[in-house]
Parts: C-alpha cells; sequence; structure tokens
C-alpha cells in the first residue's frame, strides 16, 4: 500500500472529506475500467461502479490496511459487477463481430499496433472479451487490468489459486481465439467452413 | 507439426504472469514456440490493461453521491456515539450497523451482520467449550429478553463476545465479501485441471489461502438474512465448534482448509498460528529451514514485491522488522509471510539486492533472530 493511500484512509476513516475526495479520485478510473470490462457496458458498468464507490465508503470504518487499498478497492469493485450482473440476470452484450475484420487475420502474434490503432483494438479487445464465459472473463481481467497477483484473485474470487492459474490460461486462450478467429466477416466465415 | 506440451497455455500464461514454477520456466524459455505465444499473450494482456475512461461528468456525479453518504454515514455516526473519534475505533459492530439505515445500506448491513455471525472460526478446545457455553447461556437470555431491531444489535454484540476467545480477525476478507461462485461446469474443469497443475513442490502458490464460499453458501446466507438474530447466533456457534481443528505440522494439510477462517491453525504443541491468510504467504511446517528455503524458490519477484508488507504490531506473535537486527536498516517492507519449522513459528522476509537478486530470511518470530539455513 503506497504510504499516501495510507494517509488517505486513516484520515478518511477520521471523518475527513476531503482525503476520501482525493482517495476515490485516484482510483475511480481503474475501478470503472475493471466495472467496465467485467460488465461489459456502459449502463453496467456505470451502476456498478457506483456501488462500488457505496461499499467503499461503507466499509471504510473496518478496512485495516492489511491489504493494499487498491487491491482491497478492486476486489470491492470486482464483487460489486458480478452482483450487478447475477441481478440483471444477463449477459454481456454480444460483440458486434462482423463489424470488425481484417486486423487479426493471421496471427495473434502480428499485434504490434501503432499507437493511433490502440483505441480501435481495446474497442476490438473489448468485444472479444465479452464472449468469453464470466468464469475465465473475470480472472483475466483482476490479472491484466486490475495487475492482482493470483493469491489476491482467488481471495477476491473465492476460488483456489490453482484454479486461478488454469481460468486465466483458459480465458486466454479463449480470448485470442475469438480475436483470432471472431472477427472476420460472415463472408470470411463461410468460406473458411466450405473448406 | 511443432510438438507443445498439452498444458502449454497454462505454462505460457503462468510465465508472462511470473507464476511458473522454475522447471516451467525453463521449460518455456527453452521453446521458441512457447516463447513465442508469451510474446502474443502479452501483446493482448497490454491491450486489457489499457485504461477504458468514463465519461468526465459520471465520474463527478458518482464521486460526489460516495462523499454524500460519506457525510451522512459519519454525521450519523458521531451522533450515535457523541464522538468525533475515528469510526474504526470508536463504534462496536452493531452501532456502525445501525447506523447504516439508508436507503443505500440497508441489504449490505444486513448481509454482512450474518455472515459475520456465521463466520467459522477455530478455537482451542478448552476454550470452546467456555465460549459455547456462555454463549448458549447468552442466547438463552437474549431469546427471552430481546426482539426486533434489538436483536441484530444483539446479535452483533454476542458474537463480538464469542469473537473475544478468537485470536485473529478477518476483517479484510470480509470487508472484500466475495459473492462469487462458479458454474458446476467450471468448477469440476478446474478441479481436474488442479490436479494436475499444483505441484506439490510448488504448494506455495496453492497455499495463499482466500476464502471459498460455494454457491450453497450463499444461498444459506441469503435465506438466513430473514431468520431470528437469535437464530443465527446458535448456529454461529454450532458452527464454530464444528471447525476446530488441528493441523498435524508433519504434513502439508492446510489446502484442504482452504476457507476464509484460516486465522487461527492449532498445531499439535497447541501453540496458536496466526495466520493473516488475505496478505501473507503460510507455506505450513517443514522439518527444517532449508527445505523451507528449496519451498519459496518458485515464488516469484514480482508476487513477493507485491506481497511484502510493513510489519506490524499485532499481525504476527512478536517481532519489528526494526527489531531483527539484519532487517533493521531496510526501509521497505519484508514481511511476506510465515511457516512452521519443527513446530516453531517462523517469519519469512525477503529482501531484494541491488541486482534484484533475492534473499531470503527465516526469522525465529519468538527471539527475532535470523535462524541458519541449515537444520
Amino acid at each position: 500500500m503506497s504510504g499516501s493511500d495510507r494517509a488517505l484512509v486513516a484520515q478518511a476513516q477520521s471523518g475527513e472529506r476531503a482525503a476520501l475526495d482525493e482517495l476515490l479520485r485516484d482510483h475511480y478510473d481503474r475501478i470503472y475500467a475493471i466495472c467496465r470490462r467485467i460488465t461489459g457496458n456502459n449502463a453496467d458498468a456505470a451502476d456498478a461502479t457506483q456501488e462500488a464507490l457505496m461499499s467503499i465508503v461503507q466499509g471504510l470504518s473496518k478496512f485495516d490496511n492489511r491489504a493494499a487499498f487498491s487491491t482491497w478497492s478492486y476486489r470491492v469493485a470486482t464483487n460489486a459487477c458480478l452482483d450487478e450482473l447475477r441481478r440483471r440476470k444477463r449477459l454481456p452484450t454480444p460483440a458486434l463481430v462482423d463489424e470488425h475484420h481484417g486486423w487479426v487475420d493471421q496471427n495473434i502474434n502480428d499485434l504490434a499496433p501503432a499507437f493511433d490503432d490502440q483505441l480501435v483494438l481495446r474497442d476490438e479487445i473489448q468485444a472479444a472479451l465479452e464472449q468469453v464465459p464470466e468464469e475465465f472473463r473475470a480472472p483475466v481481467i483482476l490479472r491484466d487490468c486490475a495487475g492482482l497477483n493470483y493469491a489476491e484473485i482467488a481471495e477476491t474470487l473465492g476460488i483456489p489459486p490453482g484454479t486461478v492459474r488454469s481460468r486465466i490460461a483458459r480465458g486466454r486462450t479463449k480470448l485470442a481465439e475469438i480475436m483470432r478467429t471472431g472477427n472476420q466477416s460472415p463472408a470470411d466465415k463461410r468460406q473458411n467452413n466450405q473448406s | 507439426m511443432k510438438l507443445l506440451p498439452p498444458n502449454a497455455d497454462e505454462l505460457v500464461s503462468a510465465y508472462l504472469d511470473g507464476q511458473a514454477a522454475p522447471d516451467e520456466v525453463a521449460l518455456v524459455e527453452s521453446s521458441p514456440d512457447l516463447m513465442e505465444r508469451v510474446n502474443a499473450l502479452r501483446s493482448l494482456s497490454n491491450l486489457l490493461g489499457g485504461l477504458l475512461e468514463a465519461p468526465p461528468e459520471q465520474k463527478e456525479t458518482h464521486i460526489s453521491a460516495a462523499l454524500d453518504a460519506f457525510d451522512s454515514l459519519f454525521s450519523s455516526t458521531a451522533t450515535v456515539n457523541q464522538s468525533t473519534a475515528p469510526l474504526s475505533a470508536a463504534l462496536p459492530p452493531a452501532a456502525t450497523e445501525a447506523s447504516l439505515a439508508g436507503p443505500h445500506f440497508a441489504k449490505i448491513t444486513s448481509l454482512r451482520s450474518a455472515r459475520e455471525q456465521r463466520r467459522p472460526r477455530r478455537f482451542n478446545s478448552g476454550i470452546i467449550a467456555a465460549a459455547a457455553a456462555a454463549t448458549l447461556l447468552f442466547v438463552a437470555l437474549a431469546s427471552f429478553g430481546l426482539g426486533g431491531n434489538d436483536s441484530l444489535e444483539t446479535a452483533d454484540r454476542a458474537n463480538g463476545t464469542a469473537s473475544s476467545f478468537s485470536i485473529a480477525s478477518n476483517d479484510t476478507a470480509d470487508e472484500a465479501s466475495p459473492d462469487y461462485a462458479a458454474s458446476d461446469d467450471a468448477a469440476s474443469d478446474d478441479a481436474a485441471s488442479d490436479n494436475v497443475l499444483i505441484d506439490p513442490k510448488s504448494s506455495a502458490a496453492s497455499t495463499l489461502a482466500g476464502p471459498l464460499r460455494p454457491v450453497e453458501a450463499l444461498a444459506e446466507e441469503a435465506m438466513s438474512d430473514e431468520q431470528d438474530p437469535a437464530e443465527n447466533i446458535a448456529e454461529s456457534e454450532k458452527t464454530e465448534v464444528g471447525d476446530a481443528t488441528t493441523i498435524d505440522p508433519d504434513s502439508h494439510e492446510l489446502d484442504s482448509h482452504s476457507d476464509e477462517s484460516l486465522d487461527l491453525v492449532l498445531t499439535d504443541s497447541d501453540a496458536p498460528v496466526l495466520l493473516n491468510a488475505d496478505r501473507f504467504v503460510y507455506l505450513g511446517p517443514f522439518p527444517s529451514q532449508k527445505s523451507l528455503l528449496l519451498e519459496l524458490e518458485p515464488l516469484s519477484n514480482e508476487s513477493l514485491v507485491k506481497r511484502a508488507e510493513p510489519f506490524e504490531s499485532g499481525l504476527f506473535p512478536n517481532c519489528r522488522q526494526h527489531g531483527v537486527l539484519e532487517l533493521a536498516n531496510i526501509e521497505t517492507p519484508t514481511l511476506i509471510g510465515q511457516a512452521l519449522v519443527l513446530g516453531q513459528v517462523v517469519e519469512i522476509h525477503q529482501i531484494t539486492g541491488d541486482d534484484d537478486a533475492i534473499t531470503f530470511l527465516i526469522v525465529d518470530a519468538t527471539d527475532c533472530v535470523v535462524l541458519p539455513t541449515t537444520p
């Protein structure tokens, strides 16, 4: 935990509004990004982010610095997202994969995007991510987006660390497969199926 | 056709995350094909890690709402306590919960209270008997004399009474409250996969225990919200008594006890061992310091650095980082976990040298001295 966060947490626990304000601002973008990745759409991500912030405020008095504030807040956010998905009982919006084609038609290894292509790629990868089952998607996001280690992911998701390892691997493999094959045009798919 | 190991995807993924064992690392690095996959996954991982920014106005709205909730929360708790002391120090759990009666908090409060009441703990057998007897008496009194909203507060207090016998709390794990359960398919797949993947040599990773929250338990918890709090207390105490566990120091049984209450394990010598399972590596019992060091080898630099924490009084039985001669001049946190060596609690510290090489120190938790690496 950074010294800055630790001090801010202590101040916020003492009732300093400004400290909480700074703490939330510092971590908001990452929390939202996690929610956006997990829920797959802006509306659910916004709701989950709001829920996460409320839970952070509520739980702050019991937070004891045994974990980094960032780690803890990402866990709270992840739980808020999973709750949101369960509550709405709906899957993320299916990706409009047919709108995208051409850039991963050879191999995922060819990914060396120019900077100005990266925004497009992020949309592409989000679309692909939404097709990865939730049980594999969440650990991948917690690892790659939140930067949690396997033990922290295990704790967050309530699964053994060995399971985290296998799910991350399977999630990434699935994601790579979708990126390789899922973004083909309908014509390409038909051609591939025939051949 | 290129021949790759059957678990190539997992090897590559673990390698990318710095979670592969040394033999796996060697295997991956010796194969150009696997390294090619590593680079591919790294590109993917980097893309995934890119921030997706929220609209600025949404950010302001969310933070503003959270601050408003904070204001009302803090003002109402201050009213309850007639004090400006920190929330964590000033408020008993019941008062905190009672203060969260607003629309945002009612649901969360109810679940959390239920979970706290139901969280299993492990006790020394003598203490268990005393706690159970005292609690049953208290429950009997409570069921006759208390009801309505007061019951919740009473339940928390009663739970606090029983908890006073516990050596360690598990607040962080509770705060995170992972409400996640995998589908049966995935679970069975993973179980099969785990059998293959968890190498006893690298059990360091697998003993980083976290809460297991099976879907049945979640359903039970949800239902319990509607139960009589007095019933919850009794049920909670039954769980606590039933879960008392003794770990054989000669075996690595910890994996089989991987649930959220890994806060206290009884050893054959009756020496209580604090397990801060949400943060520290607990590597179980070992016959020697050397064997423990061998167990540590697979841990990656990345995971260790993230886990190293300041040494705080109360988390472990005795020492502070600056009280250990070899660690006294190191400003960065070094503590990463603990273990049992010949039944004795030891602390594991890591020192990262100028060349990024890691040295592990095994510290006797009683005398705060570094133990030799030979038996």
